[in-house]
């Protein structure tokens, strides 16, 4: 069984995205290293309680790499300290929009065990960018130096793509750059989750990102042998197909049991979404375990969602093994609550699915369950 | 080290002597006697590769039946009447024949090719015609009869996206070094006339090929930039813009490019169907 | 085996020429690119067709005929030019040449010379067909059209003779061009034509020259006896057929023949195969065929045209009348 940790030890953030919740709110002071002594202790403590669990570690922020390397050379140390031999059930990862990687990050991020970063880029102009003009070419430079030197060292790289209103017109272009760019081990594009006043004009409806993705979709259905690895299609082939079922946490129905946000000053909660929008909170790690956290009796509700769901608002849906209501948290924002389907993440899929995928691939999903 | 790429230089005792092991693709003059140009090489050294500049549709001198591969570059092929006599001896041999890529000598690939004859063009001149080239590749990729492969296209259908078809040229940063005359090292011919020099032949076993190939990415990523031109063409794959003579966006190669990438999806989904 | 013509420009004006009107209204502009002919030569090899045959207009009047004739030759194919005879010096250099240096030129490349009767011919054409005739004539199967009823083919015994040409006439009649005024043999007077024909036969014996008729003769103009003497002097080889060579022009259009070309044109690259191409005319052919059977009102009862034995004299008959009557047939020319 595996724990995703969505682990922020630092809300700051060189790049001014438009959309982005965290750098939006006032900022959480960084984690301070008693705080980051003590994550690693109720790691320790978690794997000996359980000792088939392994966890995913994901160094997220703000911007991780504003940390500088000394950090990470920290934090492998007392992560030796405090978990031992189970350090080997320890994967680390990392999401960096990589402009300040170089040279000096390479030996402390390879001695973590870090093979693969997990990036996004926008090429669209002034949607990210460094200061309060968004100087999207500035960053843009940085960030394809840092590929260039991430490929030498041997690391691969992962990548997500956010689609906002801005790229909308442009489905077919960021297509061909995507895949163009891309040596990525893995692409997914997202919508992008814009909370609150959407100042910037840059939110999507469902039925924009349906069609978006749609046109991603009839590029890429034709080279699929060639660039298998982007998302959501692959996984939807993969579904259709009975190969495998839903493995991002949106539509899993499992987060419950997997995931969980440990942030700057300790404080726990579901998810990075469920963080950053401030939905969801099961206290802090400095009066509770992690095992705590993920017994909490608010997650047992999310645990109960699939029940109600399957019975309730989504029962006969033919996409529900697909779906499973899509993200909680979406519905809790809505809602107040989880037990209800996130319905944009449902309308999108929908059209999606019916519009383009299943006509273009001659695919038609049945579900298994009856 | 030196086993891991090939050096492409002149026809040079001297040159030769400064290595050992390595592997060579030695650029012969039309004088030359392939034979002595073949001893010399591997005297020491691995031959991967003869080539040769030449106006004459013939094959050359001292040329051995089980020679490495030979690339003869010529002008023009001529008429047909002129080299149809020696077709029969062209066919079977180890021997390729490149054209720059003009509407005649894209026709003469395509004969060529017909007969059994290696053939190709040499995308890398500054008035490649692309129209041209792209309808020999429609002959190439989806002609009625079996031919002889037509390079560059044999190379980017084998690569399929995982390199360019600049590979057919002994092309690639990482792979290929070239040389000149004085010993100095570049990662392309046009590279090597406009000294960008990586290093010397003398310091080959140390000559970090992996920053080569990186320093290359970086150049290559230049163009991500800007989300237009060789960003977003389709047939940025097959292309990776290794060719460097070709200009940003208006050099009228994106449909060949497309069409190429397009065409080594089929061949290799045929070969699949076998 | 289709007939390719390589271009439709010609260096004669014939009196008779069916192709008159397609050499006039065609692109004089239009040669057969070399790309094409490559394409050509893939669906006939694919067909295990290995028979070029270049036509025109004059085939030599285009700028590479004499290395298409060495491409084809390099190919495998055998290679027969139907010409005037009437070339630049610099073609019979070029000519020299491919029999000079391409392996098998002499067994493989051969000539179908059309010949008029000099005697009814422009001045200056004689002296070019003759040298023609006198340089390559072992190569040179003689030809003829018949489109009078006064023709007269001592000449072409005596070209025999005097250029050592194979011993062989290749016979042609005239046909009526659809939608065209031109000069052709009638049905009526296709016994009368025979006639004069069979007074030629002597003559073929003599010469040991054997007589091969084109498409378009009828079998009942010849009485039983004249066709035994006829089938003798053809050594046996005597067809009375409707040939459907498919002809494919310098733009690669496909039409049955000369006489139908103004009809039922279609670009050769819709067919994924020669054979296809072929069988795509011959269903239309079959459909005219139903409509009438021959040039005779009596070829629908005909036993012999039932039985193949002749196909019932050229289909450009037929198809005439069908188009002058209006569209009240059941078969639709376009």
């Amino acid at each position: 069984m595996k724990l995703t940790i969505i682990f922020k030890p630092t809300e700051r953030c060189n790049s001014n995205c438009a959309y982005c919740d965290v750098i939006s709110k006032p900022l959480t002071p960084d984690m301070s290293d008693e705080m980051l002594e003590l994550v690693f202790r109720r790691m320790g403590e978690f794997l000996a309680l359980k000792p088939e669990n392994k966890i995913n570690l994901v160094w997220h922020g703000g911007e991780p790499l504003m940390l500088g390397p000394d950090y990470f050379r920290k934090a492998l140390e007392i992560q030796t300290r405090h978990c031992g031999a189970d350090s080997s059930r320890i994967r680390h990862k990392i999401q960096s929009n990589l402009t300040l990687f170089g040279e000096e990050f390479v030996e402390p991020l390879r001695a973590l065990g870090v093979k693969d970063i997990g990036t996004s880029f926008e090429p669209v102009p002034n949607v990210r960018g460094f200061g309060p003009g968004r100087d999207s070419a500035a960053y843009a430079g940085k960030f394809l130096d840092a590929v260039a030197s991430l490929e030498k060292h041997g690391f691969g790289w992962n990548y997500i793509y956010v689609a906002t209103k801005k790229s909308l017109p442009k489905a077919a272009e960021l297509y061909y750059f995507l895949t163009n760019l891309s040596n990525a081990r893995s692409v997914m594009v997202n919508p992008v989750i814009i909370t609150g006043e959407d100042v910037h004009g840059l939110a999507i409806t469902p039925g924009e990102f349906a069609d978006f993705l749609g046109e991603f979709f009839k590029l890429w259905w034709r080279g699929r042998d060639k660039f298998n690895h982007i998302q959501p299609f692959m996984e939807y082939v993969d579904m259709y197909t009975g190969v495998s079922l839903s493995r991002v946490c949106t539509t899993s129905g499992n987060c419950a049991y997997s995931h969980m946000y440990i942030g700057p000053d300790g404080s726990a909660s579901h998810c990075g979404r469920a963080a950053d929008c401030h939905i969801v909170s099961y206290g802090n790690i400095k009066d509770m375990s992690l095992n705590d956290v993920m017994d909490h009796e608010l997650r047992r509700k999310f645990i109960g969602r699939d029940a109600v769901l399957k019975t309730g608002e989504c029962k006969g849906c033919r996409f529900w093994e697909i779906c499973h209501g899509d993200c909680p948290l979406g519905a809790y924002e809505v809602y107040g609550d989880s037990h209800h389907k996130y319905e944009w993440g449902c309308e999108f899929r929908k059209l999606f699915l019916e519009k383009y995928f299943e006509p273009v691939s001659g695919l038609r999903y049945e579900p298994k369950e009856h | 080290m030196t086993q891991e790429i090939t050096v492409v230089l002149p026809f040079s005792g001297e040159l030769f002597g400064k290595v050992k092991n390595a592997n060579l693709a030695v650029q012969a003059k039309e004088s030359d006697d392939l034979g002595e140009v073949a001893a010399a090489a591997q005297s020491q050294n691995k031959l991967a590769a003869i080539l040769l500049s030449t106006s004459k549709l013939e094959l050359p001198a001292g040329l051995q039946p089980r020679s490495a591969p030979v690339s003869l570059y010529l002008e023009t092929a001529g008429r047909f009447l002129d080299y149809a006599v020696r077709v029969n001896e062209f066919a079977g041999a180890p021997v390729r024949f490149y054209f720059p890529a003009t509407p005649g000598n894209a026709v003469a690939v395509r004969l060529l090719s017909s007969l059994g004859v290696k053939a190709g063009l040499d995308l890398r001149g500054e008035n490649t015609d692309w129209d041209a080239a792209c309808e020999l590749l429609h002959y190439d990729a989806y002609g009625k009869m079996p031919h002889e492969p037509i390079e560059p296209f044999a190379s980017a259908y084998l690569q399929h996206g995982s390199s360019t078809y600049c590979e057919a040229y002994l092309e690639r940063a990482g792979k290929y070094v070239h040389c000149d005359e004085a010993g100095n090292l570049a990662n392309s011919r046009r590279e090597l006339a406009d000294r960008v020099y990586i290093g010397t032949l003398d310091g080959l076993s140390g000559l970090d090929v992996a920053a080569q190939a990186a320093a290359a990415r970086k150049r290559e990523l230049s163009v991500f930039m800007k989300l237009e031109g060789c960003s977003v063409c389709p047939g940025y794959k097959v292309c990776a813009r290794k060719n460097p003579a070709q200009k940003m966006e208006a050099c009228g190669c994106k449909d060949f490019m497309t069409a190429l990438l397009e065409a080594a999806r089929e061949v290799n989904l045929r070969k699949g169907e076998r | 085996m289709p007939n390719i013509l390589l271009t439709q420009r010609c260096v004669r004006s014939c009196p008779y020429c069916f192709a008159k009107k397609h050499m006039g209204g065609a692109d004089p502009g239009a040669f057969l690119p070399w790309e094409d002919l490559v394409y050509l030569a893939d669906i006939m090899q694919e067909d295990k067709c290995m028979e070029m045959r270049f036509l025109g207009g004059e085939p030599t009047l285009h700028p590479a005929f004499a290395d298409f004739a060495a491409y084809s030759l390099a190919r495998g194919f055998s290679v027969t030019v139907f010409t005037s005879g009437i070339m630049a010096p610099k073609v019979k250099a070029d000519i020299r040449r491919v029999f000079e240096t391409i392996p098998r030129a002499k067994e493989k490349l051969s000539f179908l010379c059309n010949i008029n009767d000099p005697a009814k011919s422009p001045p200056e054409e004689v002296p070019a067909v003759e040298d023609f005739l006198q340089e390559f004539g072992g190569s040179v199967t003689p030809g003829f059209n018949i489109y009078t009823l006064d023709f007269d083919l001592q000449f072409l015994f005596e070209y025999i003779l005097r250029y050592g040409l194979k011993r062989n006439i290749r016979l042609g009649i005239t046909h009526p061009i659809l939608r065209e005024d031109n000069m052709f043999i009638r049905p009526e007077d296709m016994r009368a034509m025979m006639q004069r024909l069979l007074g030629f036969l002597p003559q073929f014996l003599k010469l040991d020259v054997v007589p091969s008729l084109d498409c378009g003769f009828p079998l009942c103009a010849l009485t039983d006896e004249e066709l035994g003497r006829f089938h003798k002097a053809a050594r046996g080889k005597l067809h009375f057929s409707c040939g459907l060579p498919l002809d494919i022009g310098p733009d690669m259009q496909v039409w049955s023949c000369f006489p139908l070309s103004a009809i039922n044109k279609k670009s050769i690259y819709e067919f994924d195969t020669l054979k296809q191409a072929g069988e795509h005319f011959s269903q239309l052919m079959r459909n005219c065929r139903v409509e009438a059977g021959g040039i005779y009102p009596e070829c629908d009862a005909c036993d012999w045209r039932k039985k193949q034995l002749c196909h019932g004299g050229c289909a450009a008959h037929i198809l005439k009348k069908i188009d002058e009557e209006g569209n009240i047939r059941a078969l639709k020319l376009t």
